[in-house]
């Protein structure tokens, strides 16, 4: 395969989701084969990625690049690093899982899966993309397809369903109905999160046209904006251009993370979707928000990163201790995972506000890592929906006599989630927690909080679905028997516990991405400093390599191959 | 050699755990236990082979077995460090272990969910293995996270059970408060000193300032408060009963538990430097040994009663830390290793025998029916009430005489007191079960039987130790432990303390705890049934039996009465008042997490619900507009193009 790797990752699941439009739905395996084929090809592409990329040359390798528009300046260029890599790997996993997760959809099967494939293919071309276009292109194709799988495929609240009558027509006036919070319909759902998110997006948009505006290199390719674009220094609005592009960015891709206050319409979305478009949502999709924050402002505004970051430890803290109480509070299964999630996603803030070496890595890794503990908990309480037609948690009980196997695997998934030694959570936990500790102790503190917290509402929802007494009503479910209907569940364990014990591959790709962005980050020197002349510091400081920086005076040590070498 | 022996010892459990765990359906019962307590035994023949190395040549060994993360600034392996400390830890959990694996083939007989058992049993094993063996923080917690985690497991064993699920849940999140705390004082270990390995921290304390020191000193300690079941945060462990006896043998009362206080001998080097932590340390043994002690006397269960007597043992070995007798703190883990899980296994046997009846009014008389039993019982009563030459003596009483001879007269007054609490209730449990009339029903009177061999034998051997393991460190300050812990716990008592005082004091502890059975036995045994046969045969004592009758009267009166009352007060405490705070901080909460909900729904969405209604009406207006009349059109188009022609023309004009 070579270098047309990432060709394989990206456009396996379009294929798949191009064969499909010629199969009939009524052969309901081939159906199922063509997603899992096309979804396995990706799987095993992103496994050789994951291997093959040398985190001692680092940098972007399996570059790919096709001129689109030389006027305009946009290609389709693709590209990992060790911020991506994993990224991708955690998405192509996460589809593979999803497909036998939705094994028994009966419903217009051929179509979710085509959705299904198009929302994976569009997450894992923001991992890959190098150019802004594309990289926007592809967020926006991520969304779309939420809609359709919402609207057409999810499911309705308790409350929706006990405000209405069995036609969906409302029992009380429109004003109340409207304005009630457990009322949404899955279509609300699906129109709350389409919206909010474009919404965003448009910011986002605006802060990427921004750059290209105002850079003036005319292209649209992060690898020359980094380098060259020069946009500190603009006034504008009684401020400078580059954090107004900053906030943009910022704020634009972290109500898909999704941030505190922005938050609303992940849990509604998570209940509303089904599981595998939960466990994709969950898992990958919040990740975009990190990710192209990551690759977009940290790439491209290092100095407004470190001015303004600390918006973000701030918030963060509201995310991880107001989810955690939340979902405490919450009575239906996925609203309680999905708060669990955007708690969860304050952590990945926490590593990336801190610009720090080992925080950054662990935030990174703390992304793959949740992807597979959420992914876990999504698919478990889809499958206890399928049998027991409910997810609320007062009414269920006792389910570990009749699901063993999705009991066991439910303390594994919680552990994960909790960040217990052994699933390699834990480890991306410390890194963050440890590395923030110098800059942010009291968000430290409050993460540590949080923990305690998430594990008080993990374990009060264990408690109230598997034991107790069982209502009789659910003694016709069936636990997971079937090797399609466990392989999920098996893969996402596996490699939750693998990467625990052998972390050492993750970590090494992980940190090759991390390093130099960091150095980048902060080995600048101020631009506020007076006494030089501010374009000329700047000059000094893009031409010098993070190797070269790293023998700047500082506390911090650098380049961990070197001394790896040496042991 | 010993490298590759020392890296064999939790690899045998493990192995155990992976083929019981996945293969285990496949294959019979007997398969399953017998691969369960071979890796066990397997592991501490490997531990009695590396213990004989050390001790002839008295190094330790420190082996990288997994080099796990590493990298420039951060390096993390999977090492394992054996010296005396870990030596002793690794003899007792691997010992008892073995002796409770085997005991459990034959308690388990026959549950459902037999090798799921024994997996979770071998998983705590190489879990506390990892906890004792490790040579950094990061090896600790995780092994202190297993445990933990197979704790909840194990306790949740019967998950049908409403309460067992909810004892689980209430020991793990308890734990996890301690935990949270040990977690920090992890992060501030390794922003301090850059690294996690123990002899690298050792070697640099002098760098730290007294501040740190107490700061990291403390957090440990919440960490070990949770796990050891301290005050404030004992209340699971009398809960965790819940599980099969074996589990509260092994987890609850001789390895797991005791996790804290060898956490804080291992880094005695931090306490040592702050001398409030130890202060805090002590008292908190102080108080817990004496408190849990005064619980124990009105309990009613024969597993919680010895719950509350594990609580309260493991705050003297909390007291011993706090005035730097580490050597008597671990020398009384091993002692306490010893004879509590003989008492639960014991304990598990009369269970058994009696049909799973746990209550002790409903006992009684059963020496005759289950002579084995009740004469293991009667052992391991003895040694836990301190009763010379049993084990218990020796370690207690140098604790006491320790915190004597360092003048911390408060500590040993609570000490003492609970030391004849101790004595009392073991003594009160002892005659209420195993003497007196039956008061069982008629039902299980009938199916008493004593247990088969495969339990009582390993109880044999549990009795000969909690009989012959005090000697291990007699004399006292100078035994052979006390020589093979020098090099990692140091002698403890440097100053010279006369013969003539030591012995004082040994008898003033062995007065305490024959004061506690006299007690024991005269309120439960004497005043029931004595008098009548008495007075017969001996007329002269008759008089004295009968005033002692009124003192009876006169010490229920002003001793047992209050005594209960404040027992009975302070369960009620400790269900109301300190169960409460749990609670309260549970109810608020879920206070907050209502207001943040009624923010959420309410402020949030009802904001941008209201921002999608006013486009409803906005739009609801507008629609007017499209009346699907041409001639309204028409007008509009007309009326459009004249508007637009006056704008032009305006636009002209400038």
């Amino acid at each position: 395969m070579g270098d047309l790797t990432l060709l394989f990752i990206l456009f396996a699941p379009f294929a798949g989701a191009i064969a499909l439009i010629f199969v009939s739905n009524r052969q309901t395996m081939l159906v199922r084969g063509i997603a899992a084929g096309s979804a396995f090809v990706s799987l095993l592409a992103s496994l050789y990625l994951f291997y093959a990329y040398d985190p001692v040359k680092g940098g972007f390798q399996f570059v790919q690049r096709f001129e689109w528009s030389r006027q305009l300046g946009i290609s389709l260029h693709l590209g990992v690093d060790g911020i991506g890599t994993p990224l991708v790997l955690a998405s192509s996993i996460l589809l593979f899982a999803g497909i036998f997760v939705s094994w028994h959809i009966k419903d217009r099967t051929k179509e979710f899966y085509i959705w299904l494939l198009i929302l994976a293919a569009a997450t894992i071309g923001v991992f890959m993309s190098l150019d802004l276009f594309f990289l926007f292109f592809f967020y926006e194709m991520s969304v779309i397809p939420m809609y359709l799988l919402l609207g057409m495929w999810g499911s309705h609240t308790k409350t929706y369903n006990e405000m209405t009558d069995p036609e969906g027509l409302k029992l009380r006036d429109s004003v109340g109905f409207i304005f009630n919070f457990g009322s949404n319909s899955k279509e609300y759902a699906a129109m709350k999160l389409v919206l909010f998110l474009s919404a965003f997006a448009v910011a986002a948009l605006m802060g990427i046209l921004l750059i290209y505006k105002y850079s003036g290199l005319n292209t649209f390719d992060i690898l020359v904006l980094r380098e060259q674009a020069k946009l500190m220094n603009i006034p504008v609005l009684g401020t400078t251009l580059d954090k107004i592009i900053w906030i943009l960015i910022f704020f634009g891709f972290a109500s898909i993370a999704p941030l505190w206050p922005l938050h609303s319409w992940s849990p509604v979305g998570h209940a509303a979707a089904p599981a595998a478009t939960s466990m994709l949502h969950a898992g990958v999709l919040m990740k975009l928000g990190h990710f192209s924050i990551i690759r977009v402002a940290f790439e491209i505004l290092p100095e407004t990163t470190r001015e303004l970051m600390p918006i973000a430890a701030v918030l963060c803290m509201f995310s991880i201790v107001y989810g955690g109480f939340v979902a405490f509070y919450a009575k239906d299964t996925k609203y309680v995972i999905g708060y669990s999630s955007s708690s969860h996603m304050g952590y990945v803030f926490l590593g990336m506000a801190a610009l720090d070496y080992i925080s950054l890595t662990g935030a990174v890794m703390y992304m793959f890592a949740h992807a597979m503990a959420t992914g876990m908990l999504f698919a478990m309480a889809g499958w206890v929906y399928d049998q027991t037609h409910t997810r609320d948690i007062p009414s269920l009980g006792g389910l570990s006599n009749r699901m063993p196997f999705i009991s066991g695997c439910f303390v594994v998934g919680c552990m994960a989630s909790i960040g217990v030694p052994g699933t390699v959570n834990f480890i991306a936990e410390v890194m963050i927690i440890v590395g923030s500790w110098n800059k942010y102790p009291l968000q430290v503190i409050v993460a540590v909080v949080g923990i305690v917290l998430t594990l008080a509402y993990l374990f009060k929802m264990m408690r109230g679905l598997f034991y107790g007494p069982m209502d009789q009503k659910y003694s016709h479910a069936h636990d997971a028997v079937s090797l399609p209907d466990r392989l999920p569940l098996l893969i996402m364990i596996s490699v939750s516990i693998g990467f625990f014990f052998f972390p050492m591959h993750l970590y090494d790709v992980v940190r090759s991405g991390v390093d130099p962005l960091i150095a980048k980050i902060t080995r600048v020197v101020p631009v506020a400093s007076h006494d030089r002349e501010p374009s000329a510091v700047k000059h000094e400081a893009r031409a010098a390599s993070p190797q070269d920086l790293a023998a700047l005076p500082g506390d911090s040590p650098l380049t961990p191959y070197v001394s790896r070498s040496d042991q | 050699m010993t490298d590759l022996l020392i890296k064999l010892i939790p690899l045998f459990p493990l192995l155990a755990v992976i083929l019981n765990g996945f293969l285990g359906r496949r294959y019979s019962h007997e398969t399953a236990h017998r691969l369960a307590w071979g890796s066990v035994g397997l592991s501490f023949l490997s531990t009695i082979a590396v213990f004989v190395d050390i001790l002839r040549t008295g190094t330790s060994h420190e082996v990288i077995a997994y080099q796990w993360i590493f990298g420039g600034d951060l390096s993390i392996n999977l090492a394992y460090l054996v010296d005396p400390l870990t030596c002793i830890m690794l003899l007792v959990v691997t010992g008892v272990g073995l002796l409770i694996h085997i005991y459990s083939v034959g308690y388990m007989h026959g549950e459902s969910g037999f090798t799921r058992f024994f997996t979770y049993m071998n998983l705590f094993m190489v879990s506390m293995l990892l906890l004792v063996m490790g040579n950094n923080y990061v090896v600790l917690f995780i092994g202190w996270e297993g445990v933990g985690l197979c704790s909840y497991l194990l306790i949740g064993y019967y998950y049908d059970k409403v309460s067992a699920a909810k004892a689980a849940s209430k020991a793990f999140v308890v734990n996890r408060i301690g935990d949270a705390g040990f977690l920090l004082a992890i992060f501030l270990v390794f922003v301090n000193f850059k690294t996690l390995d123990y002899t690298k921290v050792f070697a640099q304390i002098g760098l730290l300032s007294p501040e740190m020191a107490t700061a990291i000193a403390l957090c440990l300690l919440v960490g070990a408060v949770g796990k050891s079941a301290q005050i404030p945060l004992y209340t699971w462990l009398p809960d965790a009963m819940e599980g099969p006896t074996p589990v509260s043998a092994l987890i609850h009362a001789a390895t797991m538990v005791t996790a804290g206080v060898y956490m804080i001998v291992r880094n005695h080097v931090i306490f040592d430097s702050s001398p409030t932590a130890m202060a805090i340390v002590g008292i908190i043994g102080g108080i817990t040994a004496l408190f849990a002690a005064t619980i124990g006397l009105v309990q009613t269960d024969i597993k919680r009663v010895l719950a509350y007597s594990t609580v309260s043992q493991l705050g003297y070995m909390f007291l011993g830390c706090g005035i730097g007798a580490y050597t008597a703190a671990i020398f009384h883990l091993m002692t306490h290793a010893f004879f509590k899980a003989l008492l639960f296994l014991t304990a598990g046997s009369v269970i058994h025998a009696l049909s799973g009846e746990q209550d002790i009014r409903k006992m009684g008389g059963l020496s005759s029916k289950i002579p084995w039993t009740h004469r293991l019982f009667l052992i391991g009563t003895i040694a836990i009430a301190g009763i010379p030459p049993l084990a218990g003596f020796w370690s207690k009483d140098e604790i006491l005489a320790h915190a004597f001879t360092h003048h911390h007269y408060l500590l040993y007054g609570m000490a003492a007191l609970g030391a004849l609490l101790t004595s009392f209730y073991m003594f009160r449990l002892m005659y209420l079960t195993f003497y007196g009339t039956s008061r069982m029903d008629h039902h299980t009177e009938e199916h008493v039987h004593e247990s088969p061999m495969v339990m009582v034998g390993p109880l044999m051997v549990l009795g000969v130790l909690s009989i012959l393991g005090g000697f291990l460190g007699f004399p006292p300050e100078h035994g052979w432990l006390h020589q093979f812990l020098e090099p990692v716990a140091g002698l403890g008592g440097e100053h010279a303390v006369s013969t003539g005082l030591v012995l004082t004091l040994m008898m003033v502890a062995t007065g305490i705890a024959l004061l506690g059975w006299a007690l024991a036995h005269y309120f439960y045994s004497v005043n029931l049934s004595a008098p009548d046969r008495l007075a017969e045969q001996f007329r002269a004592a008759y008089t004295t039996l009968l005033n002692k009758y009124y003192i009876d009267e006169l010490y229920d009166l002003i001793w047992v009465e209050p005594t209960k009352t404040v027992g009975r007060w302070l369960d009620w405490f400790d269900r109301v008042v300190i169960d409460g705070l749990v609670h309260a901080v549970a109810q608020l909460a879920d206070l907050v997490a209502a207001a943040s909900t009624w923010a959420e729904k309410y402020v949030i969405y009802g904001g941008l619900n209201a921002i999608g209604y006013g486009n409803h009406l906005a739009a609801r207006q507008w629609r007017q507009l499209q009346s699907g009349m041409v001639h309204h059109y028409a007008a509009v188009i007309v009326a459009g193009i004249f508007l637009l022609a006056v704008i032009v023309q305006l636009i002209m004009q400038l």
